[in-house]
């Protein structure tokens, strides 16, 4: 079981593509980016379910969200794999 | 107490607003530091607002900067525009928060437009100084002394149609009167949340057109390796634990602005001016500057030779009556309007005044007067 972070430069961007989603329908919270996750130190992050990636990712790419990149962690915390 | 300050700072505010800042002091903790629930809670608190701010004056929410009020915003918006020594116009009608802004840069200030409640003379006294291509244009939406409602849409048409940026205080008309970014197209608008938004003192907002350069340096909960201040707005321009109480309160104000519609404040504001025009016409030994209702906002000054206007100011709050004396941080003004050797009277209402209120306060007035 995993959950995907997608990270944001900003809490303010967090925010707004968290609302976007739930628009659609998607359950989205948004966290603090893992610190190892956080490139220049101190972010925030969507957190969705494994599942809702490819929508997730289809929502910003029509919308044109931009994040940083996205993080699949496991269960147990521990990172997967990321991409860009 | 009848309170007629409102230029000042809304005394009475919506109850929702008191609810709101205690709510948020019991139960929200620091913006963009933490995940816990608090934490989240203020940040909900600070979005939402920041949404609603963004919806009232049309912009995108990261371009919503929250500030401490008006000056502090005007600070940010100046300071990213001129440099020290630049040309800059203003209009006859400025602030202190921006004359002693650009003073301090030393910044080549050329006044535009010194007539009272002359909007054809305004425009063309900005069109013939903008000839002289200057930096950027600071431009007050209302005069918070005389209540003169400047062509501000007009004065932004010039500024686009030259290139130049505008920066816009919108200290007396944020709440009262349209203002949109998208449509000015400004640089910057800079309004207060604790006038006629009704939030706390301790509130503003900088409404961003450009990147601003970052006034204060510190944490902002982002990008925290980097030692230079984010680039991306509106961290950029928030260094520093916000207000998130002040914040929470500031939606609340939003929300009841929204909920009562301009064009109703606006109806009920009027109405309470004509009243005013209408009861300080009858006390001969007063002089009050009124403009065309079009030209004229809920700030009236008036002046008298009977007592020193700071004792006038006195005299009435003795009887109840809450107004302002003085030169208002506004010289520029009062030398415009020609008043800087003795300074005005002034009241401002909001949409908690009443018509009773109004005449009461004028009654008060003729007592002062004639005791």
């Amino acid at each position: 079981m995993f959950a995907c972070y997608y990270t944001f430069r900003s809490l303010t961007a967090a925010q707004q593509a968290a609302m976007l989603l739930r628009r659609f329908g998607i359950a989205a919270s948004v966290v603090r980016t893992p610190e190892f996750a956080a490139t220049k130190g101190c972010g925030y992050a969507i957190k969705v379910a494994d599942a809702d990636e490819a929508s997730t990712g289809f929502i910003f790419h029509r919308e044109g969200v931009s994040y940083m990149r996205v993080i699949h962690i496991r269960q147990d915390e521990r990172e997967v794999g990321s991409a860009f | 107490m009848i309170y007629l300050d409102n230029a000042a700072t809304t005394l009475h505010k919506p109850e929702s607003v008191y609810e709101a800042v205690e709510q948020a002091m019991r139960t929200c903790a620091s913006l963009g530091r933490s995940g816990h629930d608090p934490a989240r809670k203020a940040a909900e608190t600070a979005f939402l607002c920041r949404s609603a701010a963004a919806d009232f004056f049309e912009l995108p929410a990261e371009r919503v900067v929250f500030t401490l009020n008006t000056t502090h915003a005007l600070n940010i918006a100046i300071k990213t525009l001129v440099r020290p020594g630049d040309r800059v116009v203003i209009s006859g009608f400025e602030h202190n928060a921006v004359l002693r802004t650009l003073y301090a840069l030393n910044a080549e200030i050329c006044v535009a437009g010194k007539r009272l409640f002359d909007p054809e003379d305004t425009i063309q006294a900005f069109e013939s100084a903008l000839a002289g291509e200057p930096s950027a244009v600071v431009c007050t939406h209302i005069s918070n002394v005389f209540g003169y409602v400047l062509p501000i849409e007009e004065i932004s048409a010039i500024c686009r149609r030259r290139h130049i940026p505008l920066i816009v205080d919108a200290a007396q008309s944020a709440g009262v009167r349209p203002v949109s970014l998208k449509d000015l197209g400004a640089a910057f608008v800079a309004a207060p949340g604790h006038k006629s938004l009704f939030g706390p003192q301790g509130t503003g907002l900088l409404l961003c057109g450009e990147k601003p350069i970052p006034l204060l340096h510190g944490g902002t909960g982002s990008s925290s390796r980097d030692l230079e201040m984010p680039e991306f707005l509106p961290d950029r321009a928030e260094a520093g634990t916000q207000n998130i109480p002040g914040v929470a309160g500031l939606l609340a104000g939003i929300r009841f602005v929204n909920a009562y519609g301009l064009s109703e404040i606006r109806k009920h504001e009027k109405h309470l001016v004509e009243v005013l025009r209408e009861r300080l016409a009858r006390i001969p030994e007063i002089t009050p500057f009124f403009g065309a209702s079009e030209t004229q906002s809920g700030v009236v000054s008036f002046t008298q030779n009977r007592l020193d206007c700071e004792f006038f100011a006195q005299r009435l709050s003795e009887t109840g009556i809450a107004v302002r004396s003085g030169l208002h941080c506004s010289p520029q003004a009062h030398a415009s309007a020609g008043t800087l050797d003795r300074g005005t009277v002034r009241l401002s209402v909001s949409v908690f005044n009443t018509v009773e209120e109004i005449e009461e306060a004028c009654d008060h007035i003729r007592h002062v007067i004639r005791s």
